[in-house]
């Protein structure tokens, strides 16, 4: 008898990935800026533009501008002119910023 | 991986005036042994400087503004960890356009746990002002 795999499942019916983002400053790595669940994470690197989704590969890499986190919530918390570090590493997020400035949100709010 | 003459060419370390260390890293270690024995020698060469006088306080001034550090290994990075805390060094200023190599000396002296008067500069002029003040 042959399988249809076309009606397989591709996804999992519970939501077993999520993105735990925490955002760093460098001199100060005790507080940190932003740190909760998130959809995504997006900035530039030397390559471009790269945007980090839930199951996204673990890499590291230098970005620069601006970097935008975006909630499960759906709000959007933006750091720009801003430079640092992100490490991905099974959906773990570190973000570590040389220079911040909070354009669409205060950092107070940013950990709601 | 490389001879000892070529790692003992890839840092300096000498006393500079009264209280003054500096640690100068004048080459890039690839492979995760060789980062280790880096750290290793730059850690033998503080001792004898920190046995002399046991009880003296020093400054530290590490100048990496010549070195593109990409990597360093983990072993080494506990080696600079333990040396970060020892109360004979209180106050360390770090010179680097690195910003890889600026979250790795972070992370270090988060992990030695101890308060820190620690700041990173991207000009040496700068790091020697703040030394000095």
């Amino acid at each position: 008898m042959d399988i249809d795999v076309s009606k397989l499942p591709t996804t999992s019916k519970y939501k077993v990935d999520r993105l735990f983002v925490t955002v760093y400053k460098l001199g100060s790595l005790q507080e940190n800026s932003f740190q909760g669940f998130a959809k995504s994470v997006s900035s530039v690197d030397s390559k471009g533009p790269f945007d980090i989704l839930p199951t996204h590969e673990n890499f590291v890499t230098e970005f620069k501008k601006k970097l935008e986190i975006v909630k499960e919530s759906g709000e959007k918390v933006t750091f720009a002119d801003t430079v640092g570090v992100i490490e991905v590493a099974n959906n773990v997020v570190k973000i570590f910023l040389k220079k911040q400035e909070v354009v669409s949100n205060d950092l107070k709010n940013a950990n709601k | 991986m490389l001879t000892n003459k070529e790692l003992s060419q890839s840092y300096k370390v000498r006393k500079e005036g009264d209280d003054l260390i500096v640690v100068v890293f004048l080459g890039t270690m690839e492979s995760k042994e060789d980062s280790k024995r880096q750290a290793e020698m730059v850690r033998e060469e503080i001792y004898s400087i920190l046995n002399e006088n046991p009880s003296k306080v020093y400054k530290v001034l590490v100048d990496a503004s010549l070195s593109s550090f990409r990597y360093m290994s983990s072993e080494a990075k506990e080696i600079y960890s333990e040396l970060a805390k020892l109360r004979q060094l209180q106050k360390a200023a770090v010179v680097g356009q690195n910003t890889f190599l600026e979250v790795i000396v972070n992370l270090i002296m988060l992990r030695s746990g101890k308060d820190w008067n620690f700041h990173w500069f991207t000009t040496l002029e700068r790091a020697k002002r703040w030394l000095e003040e």
